[in-house]
This record gives C-alpha cells, sequence and structure tokens, in this order.
C-alpha cells in the first residue's frame, strides 16, 4: 500500500512537469477576465492533460475538471464532460466537486436552448 | 480554545525529530485529503493582492499530497449558488464538506502586501496567517502565520553613500515582487502540515503511526476498567 502511494505521487510528480506555468496563467485568467486569457489557461490545461495522458500517468490534481469545465463552457459539451468524469476516476474524492460543476453545465445549456428556442 | 490547538506545537516540532504520533493520530483521524482554498480575506490596502496571492497557494499544498480544488471553478461555483467573495467565510464548513466534499478548508488572511519605496530605502513586505478547520468537526486541523521583508538602501554616508543607496532601493523595489515572496511563506507553512495522501512520505509515516498505535492497545490479559457505578453494580 505504501508503495502504491509513492509510486502514485512519483507519477503525478511527473505529470506536473508541464505545470510549472499554472500558476502565472491562472493570474492571468483571474486578473484579466478575458476570454482570451481563458482561452490560454485552457490550452496550457490541455497540454499538461495531454503530457500526462502520453506518459500514462496521472494528471494534478483538477487540471482534468478544469480543462472540462472551460472546455465545456466555450460549447464542447460533450469533450468537456468527457473530462470531467476523467476527474472523478483519476481522483474518486472529487465526485461531488464534479457533481456540482456539472449542475452548472447543464443549467447553463437549458438557458442555451431556451434562447434558441426564442 | 480547542484540543487540537496545544498539539499543533508537538507537531511542528515533531517535523525535525520524531514524529508525535500522539499529535499525528488526532490529525489524521478524519484523514483530510481534500481541501477548499477559500479567497484570502485582505486586510490591505493593495486591491490585487488577493488574486495575486490566490495564483500562489494550489500548487504548494498539491505538492504537500492533498487534493486541492481549483480557485477558478470555486469561483464559478460559489457565483452559481449567488455566493460572493466577500461572503466565502461564512459558508458552514460542513457546507463545504456535503456540497463538495471538501474535508478541510484553507483560510487565509493577508497582513501585508506592500512596497515602500522613498528614494533613499525602500521595502517590500509579505505576511500572512492561515488556519487549517475539519469540516466534518469544525475543529483546527493547523494555524501558522508568516512573513518576508525585503529592504534595500537606507545605510550609506556622504554623497557617495546615498547615491548607492538610492541605486539599491530602486533595484529592491522593482527587482524583489510580492509573488516570489508569498511563495516562499507558502512554502515555509505547509511544510509544516502533515503529508496529504499523494505525498511520498504519506505511506510510512501511516505504518510508523499504525504500528504505534498496536504498541499502546490495551493487553486482552489486563482487566478492562470499570466507571465506579459498574463497580458498586458490581
Amino acid at each position: 500500500m505504501k508503495y502504491c502511494a509513492v509510486l502514485m505521487f512519483t507519477l503525478i510528480g511527473c505529470a506536473a512537469d508541464g505545470y510549472d506555468d499554472y500558476n502565472e496563467s491562472l493570474h492571468d485568467t483571474m486578473k484579466y477576465a478575458t476570454p482570451e486569457a481563458m482561452a490560454a489557461h485552457t490550452l496550457l490545461l490541455g497540454t499538461v492533460l495531454a503530457q500526462a495522458e502520453e506518459n500514462g500517468v496521472q494528471p494534478p490534481p483538477g487540471v482534468a475538471a478544469e480543462y472540462g469545465f472551460n472546455t465545456a463552457l466555450m460549447g464542447d459539451i460533450e469533450r468537456g464532460v468527457q473530462y470531467m468524469d476523467k476527474e472523478m476516476v483519476y481522483y474518486p474524492e472529487s465526485k461531488l466537486f464534479v457533481e456540482a460543476l456539472k449542475r452548472i453545465i447543464e443549467n447553463r445549456e437549458d438557458i442555451l436552448i431556451e434562447e434558441e428556442k426564442k | 480554545m480547542n484540543r487540537f490547538l496545544p498539539l499543533i506545537g508537538l507537531l511542528l516540532a515533531a517535523c525535525e525529530t520524531t514524529p508525535d504520533y500522539m499529535a499525528l493520530s488526532e490529525y489524521y483521524a478524519n484523514e483530510p485529503r481534500t481541501v477548499l482554498v477559500l479567497p484570502a480575506e485582505n486586510m490591505t490596502t493593495d486591491a490585487e493582492a488577493v488574486q495575486l496571492f490566490m495564483s500562489t497557494i494550489s500548487e504548494p499544498l498539491v505538492e504537500r499530497g492533498y487534493y486541492v480544488f481549483p480557485m477558478p471553478l470555486i469561483s464559478a461555483i460559489f457565483a452559481y449558488e449567488g455566493i460572493t467573495f466577500g461572503q466565502a467565510w461564512d459558508v458552514e464548513p460542513q457546507k463545504a464538506h456535503q456540497y463538495l466534499g471538501a474535508d478541510a478548508i484553507l483560510y487565509v488572511t493577508i497582513h501585508e502586501w506592500d512596497t515602500r519605496y522613498a528614494v533613499f530605502a525602500s521595502s517590500v513586505d509579505v505576511s500572512l496567517d492561515y488556519r487549517m478547520v475539519d469540516t466534518r468537526s469544525g475543529e483546527v486541523l493547523f494555524e501558522g502565520s508568516g512573513e518576508r521583508h525585503v529592504r534595500g538602501g537606507g545605510k550609506g554616508q556622504g554623497l557617495a553613500g546615498l547615491i548607492a543607496d538610492a541605486v539599491e532601493a530602486g533595484l529592491i523595489a522593482s527587482l524583489y515582487d510580492y509573488v516570489p515572496l508569498a511563495e516562499d511563506v507558502n512554502e515555509e507553512i505547509f511544510e509544516r502540515i502533515p503529508p496529504g495522501t499523494y505525498h511520498p512520505t504519506y505511506g510510512n509515516l501511516k505504518q510508523e503511526l499504525s504500528d504505534w498505535q498496536r504498541t499502546r492497545m490495551p493487553s486482552m490479559d489486563q482487566p478492562v476498567l470499570q466507571t465506579p457505578i459498574e463497580e458498586e453494580q458490581r
């Protein structure tokens, strides 16, 4: 069991290489709150995930959820939900949190459908 | 104040010597795995302090082995629920557990986030307070504070000294940013928190703790202690 924890962290550590720019990118997203800043941040998250997937390792906590949520907000709901679900696979303790995020996306989708009907 | 606080000091000392297993038992009793970091309370006049600080806090906690909810997503959930950043500290810890699965909440107060520049002397100051609370029991799991101060100039004598001071003060004010100072404080503080589930030392520590707990279990041959009432009934 203890070796599993060590291995798990080693794997997260390997994936965290692309995570170096996360703080700065997050700051820009929070400060400017523009679609461009969000797109750039989502691109970075996608790179971190792609590196993790390529290396067969676990991405850092929250990255798949954040990438999925942003992707869904930018219009690709199916892909977004797919990545939010991946967060729960990587980190089962994120279940309630991811469900709360999915409720926001579902609600937003309902609003968009209503607006289209009008 | 509460039963954990006296143990915190012991826990800190444990980082450098033999672990304080009693304190660790208390800390790990509810296995805090997930941490919700709330927007920091800003006691300074710098309106950007919270944004800048919040971008520094997730990574070191993740490295300490905890699952940390991403700040932008927490903001989105709060906005959806009609909770403003100012109201975030009023959310009951138990609700954060029920709704998000957060095992602990981290509250941070920014006391100093200042640059003072006065031609011949300058300083950059960051001062932060941290409090981590168990969402199920409401108990304080950890409290700590840290600060960093960088000073420049103010030492020179004569004209040459003053010129050197002005150059140094200007350099200090322009080169030192709050963010690396805050990152430094975060790192120092989180080293004092026992490692989370994803930290490489977690497994060994839990094993040691479990071994220690086993040595403390009463022997089966020992008579079980009874209350005075039970003694009387007997």
